[in-house]
C-alpha cells in the first residue's frame, strides 16, 4: 500500500514536470472564443498610450479579437533584441512585434517577420523615410507611428554672448567648419564649459548620430547591394568624416564622460541630440534653448538621421488577418497623433503631422523640416548588428584618440566576415 | 548436515536481502529522477549542444537553416585577433585578481577575527558589497572613475596629482576594473577564511607564544598551515569566478577602449546574442570550458604539493 503510494507520487511528479515542459497549445486560441493576439513593445514613453489603445481595441472587437501587449525593458544596450533572439529560437514570438528600424533587414532575412504589402491602409500617407526603412528586398515589412531625427540644440544666451548667430533656415545650415569654429569659440576650459555635448552610449546611438556626417560627405557604410563594407565603412570619405568629428574630442570641445544634464546645467553650449529630448529641456526653466539644423559637409548634401521603432508581423502568427486589423488600428491617424504626442516625436503619418500645430513653429519646425526633407535611412543589411556594434566600438576608440583608418579597417573586416557567413 | 543448513539459511537471507536491495535501488532511482532530469536538461544537455553547435554555421534567428561546417568556427577562432586579446585579458585579470583578492580577504578575515566589539561591525561593513548586485556596484564605480567629476580624481587633484583617465585609457581600464572587483568580492572570501580561522585552536597560538614566536611568525607557522584546506578551496573558486568576468566590462566599458577589457565571456555574449552567431560563440564556449578545466586541474595539482 505504502509502496503504491510512493510510486504514485513519483509518477504524478514526473507528469507534472513533463507537462510543464510541453507547449501549451490551447493558449493561442484555436478553439472557440475570441482570437488571442500578443504584442511586444519596449517599455517607455508610449507605454500608457499603447495600453489605452489596446484597451479600446479590445472593447471594439469584443468576442472576436483579444489583444495583449507586453512591455519589455530596453536599457541603453540590446536587452530587447536579446529577448527577440531568444524567442525566435524557442518559437515563442508574439503576433506583432516592435523592432528598431535597422533590424528590419536582419529579421526579414531570417524569416522572423513577414511582408505586409497591401495590408496597410493609406500607405501613401506615411512619410517616405518610414516606408524606406520598413522595406527590404522591395517588399514592405514594417510601419511605425513615429519618426526621429538628430539636430543641434543650443543655449541661446551663450551663443548671444559669444556673438554667434545660429542658422534659422535649412539653406543656411552650418557647414562643418562653421560648426567647428562655433564650438571652439564657445568652449571655455576655465569655467568648465564645453562647446558641444554628445552622448556616448554603447548601443545603436553612435551609428545613428554620426551617420549624417558620413553621408553628408558622400561616404557610405556599405555597398549599394549590401554585400560589402570594405572600401565603404573604411573608405576615404568616411575616414574624412570621422577625422572631422575626432577633432572635437582631441581638442577638448566635447566632454568624453559628460553628466546626463550637462547641456541643461549650462556646462555645454550646444548639444547634438535626438528629437525626443526637447520636452526634457522644458524642466530647466533657467536655460533658454533653440534648435538648429545638423551641420553639413562643405560640398555635400544636407542630411539628417532617421528611423524609429516599427511594428512587424511575425511569421509565426496564425491569424494574419486579425493581426493586420490590429496593426491598422494602431496606425490610424488619431492614434499616430496620440503616440507621437506622448513620446514627443515627429509623427510618421503626414496627415497626423499636420495636426500637430506646435511642430510648424520654431524651434520644433527645424525637426519637422529635417524629417520631411533631409531624412536618410541607416544601412539595410542582414549583418547590421555586427556593423552597428563594431562601428560603435571603433568610433569610441576614435574619440579616445585611436587611429581612424585602423579602427575602421577592423569594422570592415568583421562585418564582411559576417556577411560571408550569412550567404 | 550442519553446513548445508547454514548454507540454506544464508541463501534465503541473501535472496531476500537482494530483492530488498534491488527494490531500494529502483525506488531510489525513481526519487532521483526529477532532479536528474532537471540536471540533465539544464546542465548536461547545454554542454553537449554547445559542443555540437560549435561545428555549425547557426544563425540564432534562423534555427532551421543551420548547417555543418566542420572545423570552420575553430579555424576562424584561431585566426581572430580579438580572441587572443580576450584570452590575454582574461588571464591577466585572473592572474592579478586571484592572489590580490585572496590576500586582501585573508587580511580582512584576520582583522575582523579579533575579539573586540567593532569586529562584528567590520564583518558587516566588508561583506556589504558582496550582497549588493554587481551591476549596481559597477554603475557606482563608473561615476567614481569619471574623469572630470569622479570622486577619485577629485581626491587626487586635492593631493596635487593630475587627473587619471581610468576607464577611458586602454592601459588603465582593466586595472580599474580589477581594483573595483577586489573591493566588491573580497568580503565573500573573507567570510570563508573567517570560518577557517575560527577552527584554529587557541592552544597552538599559546604554544607558539611560549616558544617565543612573534605575530608574523605565528601567522606564517600556525595560521597558514592550519587553514590550508580553506585556502585551497578559496583559490579555486576565486579563479573560476575570475575567469567568468563579464558584468564589469559590460556595464563599465563595453569591452573597450580598444578591446582592452574584452574578456572571453564578453566575446561569447557579443557573438552569440548581439551578432546571433551561435556556432562561433559555441566554439568560444568550448575553448573557454577547456581552458577553465585545464587551469583548475593545474591549480589542484599545485595545491596538493
Amino acid at each position: 500500500m505504502k509502496k503504491a503510494l510512493t510510486l504514485g507520487m513519483a509518477f504524478v511528479l514526473l507528469i507534472g514536470i513533463l507537462s510543464a515542459c510541453s507547449n501549451d497549445k490551447s493558449a493561442s486560441g484555436d478553439g472557440d472564443g475570441p482570437v488571442k493576439l500578443t504584442l511586444w513593445h519596449p517599455e517607455g514613453d508610449t507605454t500608457e498610450a499603447y495600453k489605452e489603445i489596446i484597451k479600446e481595441f479590445n472593447k471594439e472587437n469584443k468576442g472576436k479579437i483579444e489583444a495583449e501587449i507586453t512591455f519589455i525593458p530596453r536599457g541603453n544596450k540590446y536587452a530587447y533584441e536579446d529577448k527577440i533572439s531568444a524567442a525566435a529560437t524557442s518559437n515563442t514570438l508574439p503576433d506583432l512585434l516592435s523592432l528598431d528600424g535597422p533590424n528590419v533587414a536582419n529579421y526579414a532575412d531570417a524569416g522572423i517577420i513577414q511582408p505586409i504589402d497591401g495590408l496597410i491602409k493609406d500607405q501613401d500617407d506615411f512619410v517616405p523615410s518610414i516606408i524606406t526603412q520598413g522595406t527590404y528586398d522591395k517588399k514592405l515589412y514594417t510601419v511605425g507611428a513615429t519618426e526621429s531625427t538628430v539636430a543641434l540644440f543650443y543655449n541661446v544666451k551663450m551663443l548671444e554672448d559669444a556673438g554667434i548667430k545660429p542658422p534659422t533656415t535649412l539653406e543656411e545650415a552650418w557647414t562643418w567648419d562653421e560648426f567647428y569654429q562655433a564650438a571652439k569659440k564657445l568652449t571655455d576650459k576655465e569655467k568648465g564649459v564645453y562647446g558641444v555635448n554628445w552622448t556616448l552610449d554603447y548601443g545603436e546611438w553612435i551609428i545613428y548620430f554620426t551617420g549624417p556626417t558620413v553621408w553628408s560627405n558622400g561616404g557610405r557604410f556599405i555597398s549599394e547591394d549590401g554585400e560589402k563594407t570594405e572600401g565603404y565603412v573604411n573608405g576615404p570619405k568616411t575616414i574624412e568624416a570621422l577625422e572631422y568629428l575626432q577633432k572635437f574630442t582631441k581638442e577638448g570641445l566635447v566632454n568624453l564622460q559628460p553628466t546626463p544634464t550637462e547641456f541643461e546645467d549650462g556646462k555645454a553650449a550646444m548639444m547634438l541630440m535626438g528629437s525626443w529630448e526637447w520636452t526634457k529641456l522644458q524642466d530647466y526653466k533657467d536655460t533658454q534653448w533653440g534648435i538648429t539644423y545638423y551641420p553639413r559637409s562643405p560640398e555635400g548634401e544636407q542630411v539628417s538621421p532617421s528611423g524609429d521603432w516599427n511594428w512587424g508581423m511575425s511569421t509565426s502568427t496564425k491569424h494574419k488577418e486579425e493581426t493586420a486589423t490590429l496593426l491598422n488600428y494602431l496606425m490610424t491617424k488619431d492614434h499616430v497623433v496620440k503616440l507621437a504626442e506622448v513620446s514627443n516625436k515627429p509623427a510618421a503619418r503626414l496627415s497626423s503631422f499636420e495636426e500637430m500645430k506646435e511642430w510648424n513653429e520654431a524651434p520644433l519646425n527645424v525637426l519637422k523640416n529635417q524629417v520631411l526633407k533631409t531624412a536618410h535611412p541607416r544601412p539595410s543589411t542582414t549583418s547590421y548588428p555586427v556593423l552597428s556594434t563594431k562601428y560603435g566600438q571603433a568610433v569610441q576608440n576614435i574619440f579616445l584618440g585611436g587611429d581612424v583608418k585602423k579602427e575602421l579597417d577592423k569594422v570592415a573586416k568583421e562585418t564582411d566576415t559576417d556577411i560571408a557567413r550569412k550567404k | 548436515m550442519e553446513t548445508s543448513l547454514v548454507k540454506g539459511k544464508s541463501q534465503i537471507k541473501g535472496q531476500s536481502q537482494m530483492t530488498y536491495q534491488r527494490q531500494r535501488k529502483w525506488l531510489g532511482a525513481i526519487f532521483s529522477l526529477p532532479a536528474l532530469a532537471l540536471l540533465f536538461t539544464f546542465l548536461v544537455l547545454p554542454v553537449i549542444l554547445a559542443f555540437i553547435y560549435s561545428f555549425m554555421n547557426y544563425n540564432m534567428l534562423n534555427p532551421d537553416g543551420k548547417t555543418f561546417t566542420g572545423l570552420e568556427n575553430y579555424k576562424r577562432l584561431f585566426q581572430d585577433e580579438v580572441f587572443f586579446t580576450a584570452l590575454k585579458n582574461t588571464l591577466y585579470f585572473t592572474v592579478l585578481v586571484v592572489p590580490l583578492q585572496c590576500s586582501v580577504a585573508l587580511l580582512l578575515a584576520i582583522l575582523v577575527n579579533k575579539k573586540v566589539k567593532v569586529a562584528s561591525l567590520g564583518r558587516v561593513f566588508f561583506f556589504s558589497p558582496v550582497v549588493t548586485s554587481m551591476v549596481v556596484v559597477a554603475i557606482l564605480w563608473t561615476f567614481l572613475y569619471n574623469v572630470d567629476n569622479g570622486i577619485i580624481n577629485n581626491t587626487l587633484n586635492f593631493l596635487g596629482i593630475n587627473s587619471q583617465p581610468f576607464l577611458l585609457s586602454p592601459n588603465q581600464a582593466m586595472n580599474s576594473i580589477i581594483f573595483m572587483s577586489i573591493w566588491q568580492a573580497a568580503g565573500f572570501q573573507m567570510m570563508i577564511f573567517l570560518a577557517g580561522l575560527k577552527e584554529v585552536p587557541d592552544t597552538l597560538y599559546e604554544a607558539a607564544e611560549i616558544d617565543g614566536a612573534n605575530a608574523f611568525q605565528k601567522f606564517l607557522h600556525v595560521t597558514l598551515p592550519s587553514i590550508q584546506h580553506v585556502t585551497g578551496f578559496v583559490l579555486i573558486i576565486t579563479t573560476i569566478q575570475a575567469f567568468r568576468l563579464f558584468i564589469q566590462p559590460y556595464v563599465m566599458t563595453n569591452g573597450g577602449p580598444s578591446d582592452s577589457t574584452k574578456t572571453l565571456v564578453f566575446m561569447l555574449y557579443e557573438n552569440g546574442f548581439q551578432f546571433r552567431d551561435v556556432g562561433y560563440s559555441s566554439a568560444i564556449a568550448v575553448v573557454f570550458f577547456l581552458v577553465v578545466i585545464l587551469v583548475s586541474l593545474i591549480l589542484k595539482k599545485v595545491l596538493k604539493q
